[in-house]
């Protein structure tokens, strides 16, 4: 048994966009597969309630915990959190994803400790207070982004020209008098932890900054695989740029981080690029629903669940072996 | 003797010795955990090592890039050496072993860690935090988190395996715990966790031993529990695996009424059944307490003031292998059945309780609990487990007798952090010092 986990509010979504993916995939398979939530998942009675889509028709059931569980859904509370950590611990029980958020602040320590990838990170460190009230007028072009998650609605790029700055943010664009723009900054930072990137100059687009997101998911024999590079902006061109090498960057850069979390099955980067056409890394992420949502990646949807599944099969056959250790 | 290590590009695996260490060799072995490299000796002379050679004032030992990352070796950090004719090895290496969710150890993580390594400059070394599942078995590394002493932070990196592991989590498989106990020659401490009842079960084997046990059965159905309450008017049901006072309910039978305190929930909650029907329904809805709960005796515990208290022992291992008692404190409760500190209770020096809980004869009574937790420690250890140090609640009753509570394998030293800071730094450093001692270093 396979278990597919998803918010709690997405258990009809997720069971009928999988039904429809997996159905041709496993036609003569035994293999059965439980979309699920955490908030049907109890860990007493080691048992879930979900739905069963592996067969003609989605049916409602309840089973015991599947032994490997990709986990695609993102927990915020902080009950959900710690029940996700539960599920980890249950013996015998293997969660792929255990968190499809990060601390995008760890993630680029991990890159930055291998000398290889240094170039592909902008310098980094955590937004201080004094640097948001004193040195922001004297910086030249910056990032702004939060310490966790990836939404890219929340990334900030700051461009000086001359006086002033340039700010993009979640698809819009304004000009900021160099001293005025802790005024704008402050409202956006109050709140939480900030990493602040300083940047050479970035591509943007209309009133975007220019941000690629490579889907990537590690195969049954741990090597890891580009399924969709998508752009976040709506500038195809420029995304059309990318070259092997920045393919290749990227997938030793996951199989680098992936040493360090090795619970992950799928992933994404962002990255942005320099004028250059420089890539730099912007942000680590787990499960994006946009993968799912866009009807335009039916190649890539597919190519996930028949990852699952070869996944799957690989990992109960090396369970079969009596010596064999997650 | 204590070195730094420098690093000087070369594309072949070169050491470079003070004079001083000249061995006449062309080549040697240079050793860092079971990392092994033949590699070409060179000598320098502006390389020094003075006699009064110490962590403070460490010698000067190069090596090229190439053999760096053979070895793995971290640059920044002051290592111990050993160094004969035919080999040079550089230590210790001791790791913090953690848990399964790897993605939450980063920098700031670990930051609770540091204060352990106040001891560094006794120790040395790389000291790094790993989890089970980043090892790569068949290289014999692990990817994690070492301390680096220049910048007071923990940064990622990849290494050999320890020499000496420290466990700090208990959820990671115990085929992964037997792997690594086995690839470092049974040098990994706090080896196995135990469930409260199957510390009972062990610990009643002793003869002198059981005699601090309270009546303990493992609680499987209705049956026992009506059996308790009638022999004893107060019982206590607490989870085989939980600890910090989780998952506690007590029971108290008055005439016909029972007055159930269940701290499952996380404000206790308090319910009065006034008949033995109702007593029997909230068992016939809670089932969960048949699941790896056991029943005891709740005892009439002495008390300062109206509150209860009881006593925690931190026994440690030293590095002559015994045991010793580093620290003890009370624990008393604040308007509480639990005296757990994470339930609110405060702490007090052992001599502060008993002088403010007996009026006199209570002198003996400290010496009388470290006797009994030295003779538990030894009598763990023919468990055939790699236990390092422990934990020992022990609760003292209105009569002036010892009990044993329970026994933590990885204790929690909250009350000495808030009391005494240098018992608590002492405390923390203990375990290093004792991992120390089980490698090459420790003598």
């Amino acid at each position: 048994m396979i278990g597919i986990l998803c918010g709690s509010k997405k258990e009809n979504l997720f069971s009928e966009k999988f039904h429809k993916l997996f159905k041709p995939l496993i036609k003569g398979n035994k293999i059965e597969i439980i979309v699920f939530s955490l908030s049907n998942t109890n860990l007493l009675d080691k048992t879930v309630y979900g739905k069963i889509i592996s067969g003609e028709s989605i049916v409602s059931a309840k089973t015991a915990i599947p032994p490997l569980i990709f986990n695609f859904a993102s927990h915020y509370s902080r009950v959900d959190v710690k029940k996700c950590r539960s599920l980890m611990e249950v013996e015998d029980v293997v969660l792929i994803n255990s968190t499809n958020q990060y601390n995008q602040y760890a993630i680029m320590n991990i890159i930055s400790s291998n000398k290889k990838f240094k170039k592909l990170l902008l310098p980094y460190s955590q937004l201080k207070k004094e640097d948001l009230i004193l040195n922001l007028a004297d910086f030249n072009n910056f990032i702004l982004k939060p310490f966790y998650g990836s939404n890219y609605g929340k990334i900030l790029y700051a461009k000086k020209i001359d006086s002033q700055f340039n700010v993009y943010k979640n698809r819009a664009f304004q000009c900021y008098h160099k001293f005025d723009i802790y005024d704008a900054i402050n409202p956006i930072v109050r709140k939480g932890k900030w990493i602040i990137l300083k940047t050479p100059e970035l591509l943007t687009f209309e009133s975007s900054l220019l941000v690629t997101r490579v889907y990537l998911q590690k195969s049954y024999k741990g090597e890891w695989k580009i399924l969709l590079k998508s752009p976040l902006t709506q500038d195809k061109i420029t995304y059309g740029k990318l070259d092997q090498k920045t393919n290749t960057a990227l997938l030793n850069i996951i199989e680098y981080i992936n040493c360090f979390i090795p619970d992950m099955g799928f992933c994404f980067i962002d990255f942005t690029m320099s004028l250059f056409g420089t890539p730099y890394f912007l942000n680590l992420g787990g499960w994006d629903n946009n993968l799912l949502n866009d009807k335009q990646n039916l190649e890539a949807q597919t190519n996930l669940c028949k990852n699952i599944l070869e996944f799957s099969r690989s990992h109960f056959e090396k369970r079969r072996y009596p010596n064999y250790v997650d | 003797m204590w070195t730094k290590i420098e690093i000087t590009p070369f594309e072949s695996e070169i050491i470079y010795l003070p004079t001083q260490m000249a061995i006449g060799r062309k080549t040697i072995v240079v050793k860092f955990g079971d990392k092994t490299i033949l590699a070409s000796v060179e000598h320098y002379d502006d390389l020094t090592l003075t006699d009064d050679n110490s962590y403070k004032n460490p010698g000067k030992i190069k090596i090229s890039d190439k053999l760096k990352s053979q070895l793995l070796i971290p640059d920044m950090l002051v290592y111990q050496v050993i160094a004969n004719d035919i080999s040079i090895t550089f230590g210790p290496i001791i790791g913090f072993l953690l848990g399964i969710h790897t993605h939450r150890y980063n920098p700031s993580h670990m930051r609770k860690y540091s204060d352990r390594l106040g001891i560094y400059n006794e120790v040395g070394g790389l000291i790094y935090a790993f989890s089970p599942k980043s090892i790569n078995w068949k290289a014999h590394t692990a990817y994690g988190l070492f301390y680096n002493i220049v910048s007071e932070a923990w940064e990622y990196g990849c290494f050999p395996l320890p020499e000496a592991i420290y466990r700090r989590d208990f959820h990671s498989s115990p085929k992964l715990i037997k792997r690594l106990i086995k690839i470092t020659n049974g040098k990994l401490f706090n080896s196995y966790r135990f469930t409260k009842y199957e510390l009972y079960d062990y610990i009643k084997t002793n003869t002198e031993l059981s005699s601090y046990l309270p009546p303990t059965q493992l609680l499987t159905n209705f049956e026992q529990v009506r059996r308790f309450i009638e022999i004893y008017p107060k019982i206590i049901l607490k989870p085989t695996d939980l600890s910090r006072g989780r998952g506690i309910c007590i029971i108290e039978r008055f005439d016909k009424n029972y007055k159930l305190t269940d701290y499952r929930y996380k404000e206790p909650m308090i319910s009065v059944l006034h008949d033995y029907e109702a007593f029997e329904n909230f068992f016939t809805l809670n089932q969960s307490l048949f699941d790896k709960y056991i029943v005891q005796q709740y005892l009439p515990l002495a008390r300062i003031g109206s509150s209860l208290y009881d006593v925690r022992v931190v026994m440690q291992k030293q590095k002559d292998k015994s045991w010793f008692c580093t620290g003890i404190e009370c624990r008393v409760s604040i308007n509480s059945l639990l005296t757990n500190i994470s339930r609110g209770g405060y702490a007090l020096t052992l001599d502060e309780a008993l002088s403010r809980s007996f009026d006199s004869d209570y002198e003996m009574l400290p010496q009388q609990i470290k006797d009994f937790c030295q003779k538990f420690c030894v009598f763990m250890d023919i468990l055939g487990e790699h236990f390092a140090e422990f934990g020992i609640d022990v609760a003292i009753d209105i009569n002036k007798n010892l009990w044993l509570i329970e026994a933590n394998v990885f204790p929690s030293f909250k009350g000495f952090k808030l009391t005494d800071r240098q018992t608590y730094l002492s405390i923390r450093y203990k375990s290093l010092i004792y991992a120390l001692s089980l490698t090459q270093f420790g003598s």
